[in-house]
């Protein structure tokens, strides 16, 4: 049972391959990132991170989850050397750890329904467990970011997580914070796609950020982080995979 | 015809003489193969340059010069390391003979400390020639230092990327949404102001 809905200006896509699934348990999934958009989007003007920065409300006075996004935000900080920043010109937008965190809860919650065979993808960024209809595990392609209707690498995951942070058809996204905050506001031009598989997407999606504003040397990084493994593509079309990432790789060709 | 010819065949004197002759032959290479070890223990060991630092990291290591078909196992051991590395076991890869060449085995290198972790490798030799270079641990911990590191990892490969045609579940990809495109806008729109 597949479904797909568009939250968070992304669609959302939410398959449990055990029969159990029910409409009940998509509608929570839905329901939560439908939350978490209320709560953390800096699109709407009556959200809570909005309030936060237009100086309505201070952090102490916050909820839980929005203390914890900027704590995680925090750690994530200091574990990257300071590559990921959620502070941008003075605006506060916490959706760089906003999205693995709420992928990895929405996912968390099909668990504690006792399913163990199902992914929760946000925009690109996938939270598997299990196997897929075929008792396969997942199939997962890595888009071509030269052509969105192709893919150039096919991994094979059980349990765990994987995102891919790059820059976009109509312009690049992410920005060197460190460069950013000594003057030189220079988008990332010479890599255009970073996939990182991690035990969870929570981790695979924030370190895959951070070592995407890292550039050519991000990938170095995922190598050095233990329980990472990546897939960066340059702006040649050419990729530079870290030592363990071929294990991943599948080879099954059709189902 | 009886002439002194078998004297000479069996004579003791002559046999003992050229005895001494061939032995100081001998003892003399003997020295100076010793001599040579003494004076450079290592010889010109293509093996050495494990335990050698790396002259220039940021020269040898620099991310542009990833080569695209060199597999973990295809590297040379001191490659991997830093230039304030400890050396790895000189012992087990000193040559045993005078040639320059290795005796043939097993030689793992003892234990040292990158600053981003424990490694150790194996270095096997056949023929007198390193055949392969295993790792046999590398930072198992890495998570303790999650610092970017200046110096390329020698077990990064490079490809040419290339369209598949396989079924897949699931596509992980930059998130193309009208959002980003928006995002995008609003930075530039912000970079415009400063």
């Amino acid at each position: 049972m597949l479904q797909t809905r568009m939250l968070m200006g992304m669609p959302i896509t939410v398959e449990i391959v055990d029969p159990a699934a029910s409409q009940a348990d998509f509608g929570a999934v839905f329901d939560y990132f439908h939350v978490v958009d209320a709560r953390f989007s800096t699109y709407k003007d009556d959200s809570e991170i909005t309030f936060i920065n237009k100086g309505m409300i201070q952090l102490a006075q916050a909820s839980v989850d929005m203390q914890t996004i900027f704590a995680l935000a925090e750690q994530t900080k200091q574990q990257t050397d300071g590559y990921f920043e959620i502070v941008r010109n003075g605006f506060i937008d916490p959706s760089g750890i906003v999205k693995g965190w709420a992928i990895y809860n929405a996912a968390e919650l099909l668990r504690q329904r006792g399913f163990t065979n199902f992914y929760v993808e946000a925009g690109g960024d996938i939270q598997a467990f299990g196997h897929n209809a075929h008792g396969q595990r997942w199939q997962v392609g890595i888009r071509n970011p030269f052509n969105p209707l192709e893919i150039v690498k096919v991994i094979a995951i059980a349990e765990g997580g994987v995102a891919t942070s790059g820059t976009y058809v109509r312009g690049q996204h992410i920005y060197n914070p460190k460069a950013s905050s000594s003057g030189m506001d220079e988008p990332i031009t010479d890599i255009v796609s970073l996939t990182v598989i991690g035990p969870n997407i929570y981790d695979a999606d924030r370190f895959a950020t951070a070592a995407f504003a890292m550039g050519r040397t991000g990938i170095e990084f995922i190598e050095a982080v233990d329980g990472l493994e990546g897939y960066l593509i340059d702006s040649a079309g050419q990729a530079t995979l870290t030592s363990g990432f071929e294990r991943y790789v599948s080879h099954v060709q059709t189902h | 015809m009886s002439k002194v010819q078998p004297s000479k065949k069996f004579d003791p004197a002559f046999v003992i003489r050229k005895s001494f002759v061939s032995m100081f032959i001998v003892f003399t290479f003997v020295a100076y193969a010793i001599h040579e070890q003494l004076i450079n223990p290592n010889g010109s060991a293509p093996a050495n340059a494990s335990a050698r630092p790396m002259p220039n990291n940021s020269e040898a290591n620099a991310p542009t010069d990833l080569s695209p078909t060199l597999a973990p196992t295809q590297y040379a051991p001191g490659v991997l390391l830093p230039t304030s590395m400890p050396t790895i076991a000189p012992t087990a890869v000193i040559p045993t003979v005078a040639s320059g060449q290795y005796k043939d085995g097993q030689y793992t290198g003892s234990s040292a400390n990158a600053y981003y972790g424990m490694v150790q490798v194996k270095t096997i030799i056949q023929g007198g020639k390193i055949t392969d270079v295993q790792f046999l641990s590398w930072p198992s911990d890495r998570r303790t230092s999650q610092r970017i590191n200046s110096q390329a990892m020698p077990y990064l490969t490079q490809e040419a990327i290339q369209a598949q045609n396989a079924q897949v579940d699931i596509i992980s990809g930059a998130t193309l949404t009208s959002r980003a495109f928006i995002q995008s806008l609003q930075s530039s729109l912000n970079s415009a102001k400063a």
